[in-house]
């Protein structure tokens, strides 16, 4: 059953309305909203184009019966500066009259700015001003735009989809609609039947992938092929006969970038005959990439940008827009997956693109298509009857700066996930509640165990933590709202660590086909792929206890990726070097306090740990014991070395040096080491040996010299044998 | 007639030297109680998770020189020290994964000390031998002075880890509160009580272990308690001798009488009256 919000023609074509969707950006969130906005439009029958204000023209503006405007506001109140000129020529006296446009406005702003939202209430204002008529009201959102956004989303697009149109029927006699959508819906279904049963219906879709996630993507996209009546084959690129394609009228490639731009390695080869001379014509195939990457790399997305290209140069159409995917990349797949499987799904066993049933494939799958098959690859949900439990929520209000905990008795399905009973809280209980949904960021602490709120069940959780379950933003991060954080900090610390692979010229080989690629050790490449499969940076980053104490430091995040780099055989000496630095100086590897506290968290806590301890090892193998981090490790094994036993006077004089036991007599320490026999009614002396050497062994001073262990030559073997640093 | 269990006593890197008084209460609390402690006297440091900085396979060699000890007496370890007994779970965790570093660990003790570790032996905290081993029934039973204060247990992160945590729960423990309930005492629940205090990093990065170590004295303070317990001797020094440096540093009330596991115990069994006297007076009148 279609919904009305399908537009059809009198004779019964599918008309889209056009819609021009202006945006303002500075940072680049305006933007992608407007390429989200875009996206929700086409399935609402709309034609979006969407303009950078840059870009745009009074005149286009004039000329558009429809235009949502997305704009953010810098600094006090002024636009963009990729929106001044435009603001400029609205906003003068001879600006055109709009009585034909129909508009409504989101502004992006941050409250803690005086002139919150001022550009687009300016916009908002000024389009009234010139007779436009606002068809939804205007939206402001704060930082944390993401709900604010969707609401506007929800309410702007079926408003201005509304919107005139003399070619189309207006939904103002609900009966005629259904005439005419019933007779059409008939004879579109009949074209998508004919299509569907009609000749060749194979898709092929060709992944690359390094760690896993476009393989994984490529299967999930098989599973969703088949409600749109595809045949989907998934190969890997390695391997893969470029050749086969000339025969193929759908494919969708889904690729990751590595390094810095590259290829993953199963598709470097076939990459090398794609970009020669012997790649093959594809004039008869219909496509669209997927591309997987990560922000933080120069480079991003490389590796889809230039498999979009090649197949281009080839002769494909591309039938729907490349997706460019950062490391959150669920919901921008989520967005290309449908309409790119309707567009090639409208292919027709004659190889002719229907873009008219584009639409009508999308409507036809909804509620039960786009989604994996079950018998493929959900694992079936497994129904838990209710638990009683007792949710302790974190709050925090920006506006009056305040923070406290919710407490509420809820009785939730067993099988719910965090987020699931966080929805029905916000559904049924609080609507001002704000958290992430879905992907790494929408990591919380439960009882202190950092977890996803998309993964975790409820069921799980409780046999883990008990009933009460305290819920809270994730550590070492600033908290936007509730449980919302933001990540700027840690994105800028990862931009100055300047993650991206800088490679060194390595020698190579030449595989049978001939093509030359660069060899890593298979044991090398096993670790590096152990280091690099961290599910969530942003969650890892939360492991550590220190990070909410020490503001210099990046996060066990950042020093694991730092480590990973140094142990990539394709690094260049000279970012290893720079890599070694970085760990070694303030805000780097030694800043983490007390690495065992990753041990906590499973397995994954246990890998961290104990690269942690390995990087620092190589730290000092490459810098020597210096610094207060090397001195106590030289002191501390030196110690145990001579006596079997740590000398805490030993390391206490070593490592703070003079000036630092200086401001322990100052600072009340020593003190409380000389009256702790008066604090716990202890013996004053311990020994004849403080008589001798004063204050040595007075209260809680240990001695300056230890007894040996029975056996000490055992302990001066064991050192001799593993590690004659010491 | 009290029965007996054996356990090879390792008092970690400080019980003898900077926190002597453990050693003063360990042993008047384990006769009481039925526990008969072995010495291990050629046990090494454990290399405190600071050798293993430079050397990960020297640190598990010395801890796996002392299991191989307590294993060829054929008994467990029982520490009063959260970090050590963390280090040694995770000796023996490593040991059993990983083949070839036990063959290596094991080949290299066998020449230096004629020992090998099998993994047979193993390591527990006395928290878990207390709740598990002896039962809260029976301490209930043998209270002599019951604490009467509100106690904040301080677990540390080093024994709230899969594999070193016993029966308790990882990330929200009980065990510390329900022994102190047994011993009249009223547990004092806050956040903190599993996260580190910095400890290892005192003497390096010491502004931030601090803050950390004043966090946690200021939170337990704040939810009412008198006195906190510390079922780790090494964190013990952080969150007693360094608490006013703690609280110059943040300006957080960081002021309140800090006791190691075994001092409580042997206090509320009846031993060292006079210093449980201290104690008290000191919570109670003088406070920090």
């Amino acid at each position: 059953m279609l919904e009305h919000n399908v537009q059809l023609s009198l004779d019964g074509d599918f008309v889209s309305k056009p819609v021009l969707i202006l945006f303002g950006t500075q940072s680049g969130n305006s933007e992608d909203l407007a390429s989200q906005l875009a996206k929700s439009a086409l399935s609402q029958g709309l034609d979006p184009k969407v303009v950078d204000m840059e870009a745009a023209s009074v005149e286009q503006m004039a000329s558009s019966e429809r235009i949502l405007i997305i704009c953010s506001t810098w600094g006090e109140g002024d636009m963009p500066d990729a929106a001044e000129a435009l603001w400029d020529s609205i906003s003068a006296e001879n600006a055109p009259r709009m009585e034909n446009t129909h508009f409504s406005v989101c502004a992006l702003g941050d409250t803690s700015y005086e002139f919150y939202c001022q550009s687009g209430i300016d916009w908002d204002t000024r389009l009234e001003e010139l007779g436009a008529k606002r068809v939804f009201p205007r939206k402001d959102c704060d930082v944390d735009f993401d709900e604010p956004y969707s609401e506007w989303a929800n309410g702007a697009l079926p408003a201005i989809s509304a919107v005139g149109g003399e070619s189309v029927v207006e939904v103002s006699q609900e009966s005629e609609v259904v005439i005419a959508e019933s007779s059409s819906i008939t004879s579109s279904t009949n074209e998508i039947d004919t299509i569907m049963s009609d000749g060749d219906r194979k898709l092929v879709i060709l992944f690359g992938s390094q760690s896993g996630n476009s393989e994984d993507l490529a299967f999930r996209t098989q599973s969703k092929a088949a409600s749109f009546g595809l045949n989907a084959e998934v190969h890997d690129m390695e391997g893969f006969d470029l050749g086969s394609l000339t025969d193929t009228s759908r494919l969708i490639i889904i690729c990751s970038t590595w390094g810095e731009g590259d290829m993953p390695d199963s598709a470097e080869a076939l990459w090398q005959i794609a970009s020669s001379d012997k790649k093959p014509k594809l004039s008869k195939t219909y496509f669209s990439v997927c591309s997987l990457g990560d922000t933080s790399y120069e480079l991003f997305c490389q590796s889809g940008k230039d498999w979009d290209g090649a197949i281009e140069s080839m002769g494909g159409v591309r039938v729907y827009d490349r997706v460019d995917c950062d490391v959150d990349f669920d919901p921008p797949y989520e967005e290309w997956v449908i309409p790119t499987l309707a567009n090639l799904a409208s292919v027709d066993g004659n190889g002719e693109h229907h873009p008219e049933l584009v639409t009508v494939f999308i409507e036809s799958v909804k509620g039960t298509g786009g989604k994996e098959s079950v018998e493929d690859l959900d694992t079936p949900l497994i129904s838990r009857p209710p638990i009683d439990v007792t949710f302790k929520l974190f709050r925090y209000n920006p506006n009056l700066v305040e923070n406290g905990w919710d407490t509420l008795q809820c009785s939730m399905p067993g099988h719910f996930s965090i987020l699931d009973s966080l929805e029905k809280i916000k559904s049924e209980i609080d609507p001002t509640l704000s958290f992430r949904r879905n992907g790494p960021l929408s990591g919380v602490i439960v009882n202190g165990a950092v977890v996803r709120a998309d993964r975790s069940r409820l069921i799980d959780l409780v046999r883990l933590c008990g009933n009460t379950l305290k819920i809270e933003p994730l550590s070492g991060y600033e908290v936007v709202k509730d449980l919302v954080v933001s990540t700027r900090n840690f994105d800028t610390y990862r931009a100055k660590t300047k993650p991206w692979m800088v490679p060194a010229t390595r020698s190579a080989v030449k595989t049978v086909s001939g093509t030359t690629i660069g060899m890593v050790d298979m044991s090398q490449a096993t670790n590096l792929h152990v280091l690099g499969d961290i599910d969530s940076p942003q969650l890892l980053h939360s492991f550590s206890d220190t990070l909410t104490y020490d503001l210099e430091y990046i996060g066990p995040a950042l020093v694991m990726h730092a480590w990973k780099r140094i142990n990539d055989v394709r690094s260049s000496e000279k970012s290893i070097e720079s890599k070694i630095n970085l760990l070694q100086n303030d805000g780097g590897a030694w800043n983490e306090s007390d690495s065992s506290v990753f041990s906590r968290h499973g397995e994954l806590g246990r890998m961290i740990s104990n690269s942690f301890n390995e990087c620092r090892s190589e730290l000092i193998r490459k810098k020597g014991f210096s610094g207060k981090h090397g001195r106590l490790v030289k002191w501390y094994g030196l110690s145990v070395k001579w006596s079997g036993k740590v000398n805490e006077t030993t390391l206490y004089r070593q490592v703070l040096g003079p000036f630092g036991l200086v401001s322990n007599l100052f600072s009340g320490v020593s003190m409380r080491m000389m009256l702790g026999f008066t604090r716990t009614g202890a013996l004053p002396f311990r020994s004849i040996f403080p008589l001798l050497a004063p204050p040595a062994g007075i209260g809680k001073i240990p001695p300056m010299i230890n007894s040996k262990v029975e056996g000490h030559h055992e302990v001066v073997n064991l050192f001799n044998k593993l590690d004659k640093r010491f | 007639m009290i029965k007996m269990v054996k356990f090879a006593y390792y008092p970690g890197n400080v019980a003898r030297a900077a926190s002597i008084e453990v050693e003063d209460c360990i042993q008047p609390l384990c006769s009481s109680l039925g526990i008969d402690l072995i010495e291990i006297p050629k046990a090494t440091s454990d290399g405190g998770n600071v050798i293993s900085q430079a050397s990960t396979i020297l640190q598990h060699s010395l801890v796996a020189r002392n299991m191989a000890l307590a294993e060829s007496m054929g008994l467990d370890i029982i520490t009063t020290c959260a970090s050590s007994h963390g280090i040694n779970c995770e000796t023996i965790q490593a040991m059993e994964q990983d083949v070839k570093l036990r063959s290596k660990i094991n080949s290299t003790l066998n020449q230096v000390s004629g020992l090998e570790y099998s993994c047979e032996s193993r390591s527990k905290h006395l928290l878990h031998v207390l709740v598990e081993e002896i039962g809260l029934d029976k301490i209930r039973s043998l209270v002599k002075n019951p604490l009467d204060m509100n106690v904040a247990g301080y677990y540390g992160p080093n024994m709230q880890k899969e594999g070193a945590c016993s029966e308790d729960n990882v990330f929200s423990p009980t065990y510390l509160e329900q022994l102190i309930t047994a011993l009249g005492g009223t547990p004092v629940n806050y956040d903190l009580k599993c996260q580190s205090v910095g400890a290892p990093s005192l003497l390096t990065n010491q502004t931030s272990s601090l803050k950390m170590t004043a966090a946690v004295l200021s939170e337990a303070k704040e939810n009412g308690a008198q006195m906190m317990v510390s079922a780790c001797t090494l964190s013990h020094s952080n969150l007693d001798t360094y608490q006013v440096k703690a609280r110059r540093i943040t300006g957080k009330d960081t002021s309140m009488p800090v006791i190691h596991l075994a001092e409580m115990v042997a206090f509320a069994l009846g031993h060292h009256k006079d210093r449980f006297a201290l104690l008290r007076t000191r919570a109670l009148i003088i406070g920090g």
